[in-house]
């Protein structure tokens, strides 16, 4: 381009800058790069930054007149969640996360018959545990082209995860899509607690390798959309070794697949709506394996910012899937085949689920409040529900964050 | 209902690959990306609020996944 034609490119370019805010006008000064999008687009490391979020999880107890006999009372978690976004330079980065949870109440463990539909037997004594999680994760950058490698390890009393996974995305050249693949792998133990006492596997393993393709595309100067396809195997022992299963009078352990093969379809839209100056998303996943169990789950939230500090931001998230043959919440006789499971997870069922989080907001922090009531039913079931699973649960969520940016 | 791979899915991947295509005609300038670049507007605003909500829902549903690399397991009952 000749330095006439260069100084005309220039001119025009200051006057479409101009026509925009201010904001604007101070990002396209840092040689156009826009922060707020290296979560979109690959060419900027994430913000350096601190992250601690604390969660309370209450489930409600078991209605009396659903209960057979045990403890209704069900799960209680507190969560601590530390992250950490360091940048070593302009090209390399690292992320540190860190959980740790304490669990107590009582878990549902089969159902039986009773004179109007199954009746739930939960544990006896409360359950007391504690798990920790770390990850460590490095992210670089080379040309278009962005890296993230990451391995962590979770372990509680009677489980222990090790976990590694890798993605690499690249940019388009006019930044407008980003075509993103990842690889993960999990090795699982299981040792149950009491095995001798309740005649529980002792000892197990199981694997889960999965693979996952996403592209994200600008679609307007206001609106944002990424598909994505995932497929996921599972081996090994694959049954809760603390759920029991009532057949024909007998109760023994639940017996589930050593394989699970699934795949999920995703869809996340962000929009823009320019009156409110909102953010308005939504995401949609499809999911199915081949145990027969289908599901889909939408969940959208309205992002509305009040004044210059203040953000509002109800959500709601649906959730509906079908049971696998294997499950139901207890069987009059023998079941036809090999695997038999009474886990009302895996029962035909819908939830809802309501948010409202609140954040206020500094030049360098945020403080945030979040509730969330969540409640699921066989009537809010997409599909027909063949069975009451008595076990399904209702929960609060209460969460309090700090966020700091260096 | 019998799995089979998603590749085999024509239906949902056709549909992806049409959307994407028809998307691939909008121009959206450098200077015209402001909004987009707002924090409500990332696809994962909140690392450890989306960390947990995977948690928690993958703890009481019979589905998982789709939210990206997966991390371990855990016993939750």
């Amino acid at each position: 381009m000749a330095p006439g034609q260069r100084a005309g490119a220039a001119a025009a370019t200051e006057s479409k800058m101009a026509r925009y805010s201010k904001a604007i006008r101070s990002l396209l000064a840092t040689s156009l790069g826009l922060p707020g999008m290296q979560d979109l687009l690959a060419k900027e490391l994430p913000e350096e930054g601190t992250d601690y979020r604390y969660t309370f999880y209450d489930e409600d107890p078991i209605p009396q007149n659903r209960l057979a006999f045990g403890d209704p009372r069900r799960y209680e978690i507190e969560s601590h969640q530390f992250r950490v976004v360091k940048n070593i330079d302009d090209s390399y980065g690292l992320e540190l996360n860190f959980q740790h949870e304490t669990m107590s109440g009582s878990s549902p463990w089969y159902a039986v018959p009773g004179p109007d539909g199954p009746l739930q037997v939960m544990s006896g004594a409360t359950i007391r545990e504690r798990r920790n999680q770390a990850d460590a994760g490095v992210r670089f950058l080379r040309g278009d082209w962005s890296h993230r490698a990451a391995v962590g390890y979770s372990s509680e009393n009677d489980y222990v995860a090790r976990y590694g996974s890798y993605s690499v995305e690249r940019e388009s050249a006019d930044s407008l899509r980003v075509t993103s693949w990842g690889v993960s792998y999990s090795n699982d133990d299981v040792t149950p607690t009491d095995a001798r006492e309740f005649g529980r596997v002792e000892s197990a393993d199981r694997d889960a390798l999965s693979g996952s393709l996403s592209v994200t595309q600008v679609l307007s100067r206001n609106t944002v959309l990424q598909g994505g396809v995932s497929l996921t195997r599972q081996s090994g022992f694959l049954s809760d070794p603390y759920k029991l299963v009532w057949i024909g009078g007998a109760v023994i352990a639940e017996n589930r697949p050593d394989e699970r093969r699934m795949l999920t379809w995703t869809a996340r839209l962000r929009h823009f709506v320019e009156g409110p100056e909102a953010a308005l998303t939504m995401d949609y996943r499809y999911f199915r394996d081949d145990w027969d169990v289908a599901a889909h789950t939408l969940d959208i939230s309205w992002k509305q910012p009040i004044g210059e500090t203040w953000e509002v931001i109800p959500s709601v998230r649906y959730h509906a899937q079908s049971a696998p043959d294997f499950y139901a919440p207890y069987f009059l006789s023998q079941p036809g085949g090999i695997h038999w499971s009474s886990d009302y997870r895996l029962g035909t069922f819908g939830a809802l689920s309501y948010r409202l989080h609140a954040r206020l907001k500094g030049e360098k922090w945020s403080l945030s409040m979040g509730a969330e009531y969540y409640d699921s039913d066989e009537s809010l079931a997409l599909a027909t529900p063949h069975f009451d699973s008595p076990g399904l649960v209702s929960f609060w969520r209460l969460s309090a964050a700090l966020r700091f940016r260096y | 209902m019998k799995f089979s791979p998603w590749w085999t899915d024509w239906r949902r991947l056709a549909l992806l690959i049409a959307l994407f295509a028809l998307s691939a005609c909008a121009h959206v300038e450098p200077w015209e990306r402001g909004r987009l670049a707002q924090s409500r507007m990332a696809l994962v605003e909140d690392p450890l609020l989306s960390a947990m909500n995977d948690h928690v829902y993958t703890a009481k549903e019979a589905a998982s996944g789709g939210a990206g690399p997966a991390g371990g397991g855990c016993g939750c009952n």
